[in-house]
Formats: C-alpha cells, structure tokens, sequence
C-alpha cells in the first residue's frame, strides 16, 4: 500500500462524509471504511476501542440533539417547559438528525483512521513531501505527547501503589504528578537528543527505499480523488443535498450518482491486500 | 453466519423497494375543500411569496381585537413548520406552504434562503418586521406579508397588500347551519382547497366559537397567480421506485456482507 494513496483515499472519504449532511451517503461512506480497516489494519490492531468510542459519540449527538432541539412532528414525551433548553417535547425528528449526525462524525473518523491503523507512523512521515518532513515530524511528536505521558503516568502510579502511596487527599497528588512531569521534561530531552542523533533539521530527510506505485496504489489514488471531486460537484449543482426529518420525518432524497461516487471510496478492499 | 449476511445482503434491496414505494406514495396527498368564511369582526390580509414568485394571498378573520402574525399564518389554512426557541425567544416561521421541503433543527441554515416577513398597517406600505412573527401583532385591516428570500442582498418587499382582504358585507345574525363543522375544519392544514372558493360562506353559527382568536379563513376575490392548495405535493412525484436507494441498498448490502465475509476470513486466520 502506497501511503499517499492511503492519504488520497482518507481525504476523499472525510470530503464526501461532511460534503452532505445526507445520512445515506454517510452510511454508504461509514461502510467503504470500515471495509478498508477491517480488510487491511495493521497486524493485532484492534477496531473495538474506536468503535466504542464512536458509538459513544453518536449517542451523546443524538441525547444532544434531542434534548435540545424540539422542533419536529413526532413529539414521544414532554419535559417540563420550565426547564431551560431541555424543555419542551423531544421528537423523534430531532432523535434521527443526531443520529445523522453522529453518523457523519462516525463515517469521517473511520476514513482517517487507516493513517493510523494501516499505515505505520514512519511510512506516513516518509510520505510527505520533503518540505513538509520536518512539521511531520513535529507534529508527529505533538501528537504522541499526550499518549506518552499518560502511559508515563500509568506505570509512575502503579509502581508508587507498590510502594504503599494510597492518595486519600488532594495534596497528596503531588507525589505522581511531580514524577510525571519530570518524566516527560526527560522524555522530551531524550527524544530531541535522538532526533538530533539521526540528523534531524541537517538536511533533506532520507529513507530506506522509494515509495513504489503499483497499479493498485494508482487505481486507488485516482477513483477515491475524482468520486470526491465528483461528488462535490453534484453537490454544488444541486443534486445532492442535505437532508432534515423537520418537520417530519422523511426518506432522504437519494441521488444514484452519489450513491456511485460513495461506493467508488470501497476500491482500496478490492484491489489492496495485506 | 456467511448465509445470514447473504440474507442480509438481499433482504437490503427489498426493504429499499417497499421504502421507495411508500415514499412516493405518501407524496400525493388529497386535496379538500375549502371552506371561505367572512364573519368575523376583525380580518386581515396574507400575502405570501414564494421563492419562484408565485404568491398566495389569503384573508384572514378573527374574534379577538388583535393577534399575533404566527397566530394568522397557521389559521390561514396554508402549511406552516415553526420551530420554537422556548422561553422568551418564541417562534421562528421555518416553513410556509411547504417551502423549504424540509430545515434544520434551528429552522435556519447558513446561507440559505428563510421567510422574510414584513407587516402593512392600515393599508399602508410593507416595512420588514423587527420581530418575529410569535410577537408581532396584528390588529384589523393591517396586513403581513412573507417572502422566501435569500439571505444576502436585500429584502424587498412581497406584492402590495391592496386587495388581500376586500370588502365584504357585514355578516348577518348569526344562525346554526350545518356549514359550522365545515367552518371549523378550515382552521387545519388537512382541509386545503383544491380550487379557491371565490364566494363568502354564510356566516358562522354563534354556537362554534374555538378557543383560539382566529377563527376562519377568506379567500380575497382577486388572485390569479394564487397557487392551487391541491397541487402541494412535489411535482412529477408519482408512485414508483427510488432508483437511488435501490442502488443504495444494493450498495450496502454488498459491503455488509464484504465486511462479514472479510471478518470472517479474518477471525479463522
């Protein structure tokens, strides 16, 4: 797999998720990607946690959205009115446009994420152009930050629980996150050190071998870009449209060349292999 | 497990036939007389605009001394979806003779198109109101208008009000007739007309006087390019398939079983 085919594929696959507020299409999108990690995910990747984490999501949209928007035909009860923003009658409509918009959330974190669960973090900095190497590699580091001191701050309270700490009051928390900190300013030290060991901001970043275009890769960077390019046109010329259930509920108007230009994003499970 | 997702995988494209089906059935609804009535003390004019310009005007009468323009918009007898911010917000007008079809849960989207609405006292010239149509209040004589703008540029103003409301002989003693029940009806959207009546009704019984200070609906002499009330569903939108979400269904079907088939594999590996 081609990492910039990869980087293709995820944009076009975000782009024709919140092109349309369409839920169709959304679901249609949610599919293709979930198809593509399932079939290509690194080795013992697990898909569960963020599966958990959008389910999650999607019911917070919908408890939001419910509670808060009480326009809609189909009224199934009533808070008092009394209450400020939650009150009033909670509809059905209201329910299924947080659905729909979970749903989008949903479809657009799972076309980004095969930049995380296919691709390994180095292909991904290799990828970029080499004007961007060095921000990759930046951000790279910013996003590992947090992860990092987290682990970091798990393994410093286990091994001060071993040691008898059981925090009873607040100030007694100093004694994991003073550890903390400084575990992170020498983590921080070590890496830049590392960094620099390996010649970082010296010059053009090399790699171990060249980015190879096989077919596949080819076939998938240029159908993932021309159905998002395509689906953003019809959406402009109007044939593709948002949907609302206000005020009632309704089927969402289904357009077959969308529903194509979303289908075209499954092409990386069918010509990929891992 | 394999055969379920096959069935799932099938059973997708029916679902989405007999949806389809439904969904453009439920598209043609039936039409239903209109009931015209000109007692009451109190009538003002409605003049609506569409966003292709074709233009409703309706006559309006009521009981009480005044009401609000939201109050003489949803007793005009056309399609109203209003959306309600609660407490002192109050309401904001999303839909009018079902233009938009359908608007988000804030009734506004970012740049799209919205009801603009501008009141006419006396007979005088429309001004764009500076309150929303909960709160403005309209009193005898005085018209309101709506007009599906965008929401850039400028507002101007719906057509004149001159003629909205004509004059109509004062209403006799009131007397039962089984025209009341019909009179009523005229208050819901269910009961919209096919052709418009261009006669009064004989006036209402005193025995059937609602809640509410609306109580009826006029529809002026002059309105030649009013929309018949018949003809609301979308047009050309017979019963049939949704080819879109036939090929939609077939889609997913296709890619739930994919997925199961590939977790399948997976799983076994």
């Amino acid at each position: 797999m081609n990492p910039r085919a990869v980087a293709a594929w995820s944009l076009s696959g975000i782009t024709i998720a919140l092109a349309s507020g369409n839920p169709v299409y959304r679901v249609l999108v949610l599919l293709c990607a979930l198809n593509v990690l399932v079939a290509l995910r690194r080795p013992g990747v697990s898909l569960r946690g963020l599966s958990l984490a959008l389910v999650v999501a999607t019911l917070i949209a919908i408890a939001v959205t419910t509670l808060a928007s009480h326009t809609g035909a189909h009224a199934f009860a009533t808070l008092p009115s009394g209450i400020p923003v939650v009150g009033g009658p909670l509809t059905l409509e209201a329910a299924l446009f947080g659905a729909s918009t979970g749903i989008g959330i949903a479809a657009a974190v799972f076309a980004a994420a095969p930049l995380s669960l296919v691709l390994m973090p180095n292909s991904l900095v290799d990828a970029l152009p080499s004007a961007l190497a060095r921000t990759g590699a930046a951000i790279g580091t910013a996003l590992n930050l947090i992860p990092g001191i987290a682990r970091s701050a798990t393994e410093i309270r286990d091994a001060q629980r071993m040691r008898g700490w059981r925090p009873r009051r607040v100030r007694e928390w100093p004694d994991l996150a003073v550890p903390v900190v400084l575990t992170a300013l020498e983590g921080s030290i070590t890496l830049a050190e590392a960094m620099e060991a390996r010649g970082y901001g010296s010059g053009a970043r090399t790699h171990y071998g060249d980015i190879v275009w096989r077919p596949a890769d080819v076939a998938v960077c240029v159908v993932a870009p021309v159905a998002a390019i395509a689906f953003v046109l019809l959406r402009v010329a109007g044939l593709i449209g948002d949907w609302y259930p206000f005020p009632e509920v309704s089927v969402p108007p289904i357009d077959v060349f969308g529903v194509v230009c979303c289908l075209a994003l499954a092409i990386p499970a069918l010509v990929w292999r891992r | 497990m394999i055969r379920r997702l096959v069935r799932v995988a099938l059973a997708l494209p029916v679902v989405a036939i007999g949806i389809g089906a439904m969904s453009s059935a439920t598209h043609a609804g039936p039409a239903a007389p209109l009931c015209a009535r000109a007692a009451f003390p109190h009538r003002a004019g409605l003049v609506v605009e569409h966003g292709d310009g074709q233009v409703i005007r309706r006559c309006v009468g009521f009981d009480a001394s005044s009401v609000t323009a939201l109050s003489l918009l949803q007793a005009s007898g056309l399609e109203v979806g209003v959306a309600s911010y609660g407490g002192g917000l109050g309401a904001a007008v999303c839909q009018i003779d079902n233009e938009p079809t359908t608007y988000p849960p804030g009734c506004f989207t970012a740049s799209g198109s919205y009801w603009v609405l501008f009141v006419s006292r006396g007979g005088g010239a429309w001004a764009a109101s500076t309150l929303g149509a909960s709160s403005v209040m309209v009193a005898s004589g005085d018209d309101i208008g709506f007009r599906y703008d965008s929401q850039t540029g400028a507002d101007p103003a719906p057509p004149t009000p001159a003629g909205t409301c004509p004059a109509v002989p004062p209403p006799p003693a009131p007397t039962p007739t089984p025209k009341a029940t019909a009179a009523v009806r005229a208050r819901t959207p269910s009961s919209l007309a096919t052709t418009p009546t261009l006669r009064p009704a004989p006036p209402a019984p005193a025995t059937v006087t609602p809640a509410s200070g609306v109580l009826g609906v006029v529809t002026p002499a002059a309105t030649p390019t009013a929309r018949s009330l018949g003809s609301l569903g979308p047009a050309g939108d017979g019963p049939g398939l949704n080819a879109g979400l036939l090929v939609a269904a077939i889609g997913a079907g296709g890619l739930i079983g994919l997925l199961g088939a590939r977790s399948l594999r997976r799983r076994r590996a």
